[in-house]
């Protein structure tokens, strides 16, 4: 009887002790690369009354799960006639920064971000404007802006959530305040878009972006 | 990840907000601001009539029995300076002649007589032409040289008070005869 108990105790030990050495995978966290696109330039001509379009794509990577530096580039082009004058401008952007998630994941599926970050940006464009036609009672003037070339450098404090909203599927917002750190000087007008930037005649503007991005793994590692 | 899709509903909703809010911004009146100038008279010199025009024939900005407190005035888009005339009419039997009075000079006059005294005054400005926003286009802000010009049968000072002229909203320069 005694042998019994104790066989029984044995087994109950045993199985209790196996139970606790079998631990739950998790599944590997991959280490990524995001390409992505910024769908609010397609809405330019939506919120504008004048002739806008840009395009922007990015790409951020993880370090570990805290860093992710981020790169963008993108294009703009305006150009808007009317009976009083003819403007156009087109130019190239890029930023290069990096993106802190503040979140604290409870699981390696857990790619969902909530970040602060910073970028520098640097602007190259070209703006001209013609027949710029004024009329008053001593008659009529026209003066033109011929083409100039000018580059904006600027810094950004970004903050913004990215959502895994299917698998390695992302969309997300990012919120940005832009302070302008050097322009060139001699530009006949003051730009009145940026790209990249905005506002041209402020030398701190804010500025949202509405991204869709896909992960891209590269390296599978375990725990 | 539910947390997640509901930041994303509010802070669109914060985008669509501040969209539709940004953009509203009303254009400037003046895209063309007019020089607003006042006549000060003192009372020693008589007269029946004031004109102030320019050197063009339909360049009439004033016709008045006093001086005018505000008289608006477009500047030369394509040059820079502005010449205006003030011309003072008076006829005799009208018009007291003190003894004081600065026409007394002109003492070989005859009753019933038409006499007119042309004074110039002269400005001279910069102009500078900004971009509003492209919904609004370009608007001209003129610089006004505080050293004006002018002779003086009668018009006796001129004085800048503002040299930025972007709206007719405050007095410019101001006249005195």
């Amino acid at each position: 009887m005694l042998r019994y108990i104790f066989s029984t105790l044995l087994l109950v030990i045993a199985f209790s002790a196996f139970s606790q050495n079998k631990k739950e995978e998790l599944p590997q966290r991959e280490i990524f690369i995001r390409p992505g696109i910024d769908l609010s330039r397609f809405a330019l001509p939506i919120f504008h009354d004048i002739g806008i379009t840009g395009f922007e794509f990015s790409m951020d990577g993880e370090i570990n799960y805290n860093l992710f530096p981020t790169f963008e580039i993108g294009l703009n082009s305006i150009k808007e006639n009317t009976e009083d004058f003819d403007y156009e401008a087109n130019g190239n952007y890029w930023r290069i920064g990096i993106n802190y998630n503040m979140l604290k994941y409870q699981h390696r599926l857990d790619r969902n971000m909530f970040f602060i970050g910073a970028r520098y940006g640097m602007s190259n464009f070209t703006q001209q404007a013609t027949n710029i036609t004024f009329e008053n009672d001593w008659g009529q003037s026209v003066t033109d802006f011929p083409e100039t070339d000018i580059q904006l450098q600027w810094v950004e404090g970004v903050i913004g959530i990215k959502g895994e909203i299917f698998k390695n599927f992302f969309m997300g917002y990012t919120i940005r305040v832009k302070g302008k750190i050097k322009m060139d000087d001699d530009l006949g007008i003051t730009p009145y878009f940026i790209p990249g930037y905005g506002d041209g005649s402020k030398d701190l503007t804010t500025g949202m972006s509405f991204s869709a991005s896909y992960a891209l793994p590269i390296i599978r590692i375990k725990n | 990840m539910h947390k997640a899709k509901l930041l994303l509903i509010f802070i669109f909703s914060i985008y669509i907000i501040y969209s539709c809010s940004s953009d509203e911004e009303k254009c400037p009146d003046e895209a063309l601001p007019l020089l607003n100038i006042n006549v000060i008279h003192a009372d020693t010199i008589p007269f029946d009539s004031l004109y102030i025009y320019g050197e063009l024939l339909n360049n009439d900005f004033y016709t008045g029995t006093s001086a005018p407190d505000c008289v608006l005035i477009p500047l030369n888009l394509t040059s820079d300076t502005l010449l205006l005339n003030f011309e003072m009419v008076y006829i005799t039997d009208s018009v007291l002649i003190l003894e004081d009075s600065v026409l007394l000079p002109f003492t070989q006059i005859s009753p019933n007589t038409t006499y007119r005294i042309i004074d110039n005054v002269v400005f001279k400005y910069s102009r500078n032409i900004k971009l509003n926003n492209l919904e609004c286009g370009f608007i001209n802000e003129f610089d006004i040289d505080t050293n004006s010009y002018f002779t003086n049968q009668f018009v006796d000072s001129v004085k800048i008070l503002d040299t930025l002229i972007n709206s007719v909203d405050k007095t410019h320069a101001t006249i005195y005869f």
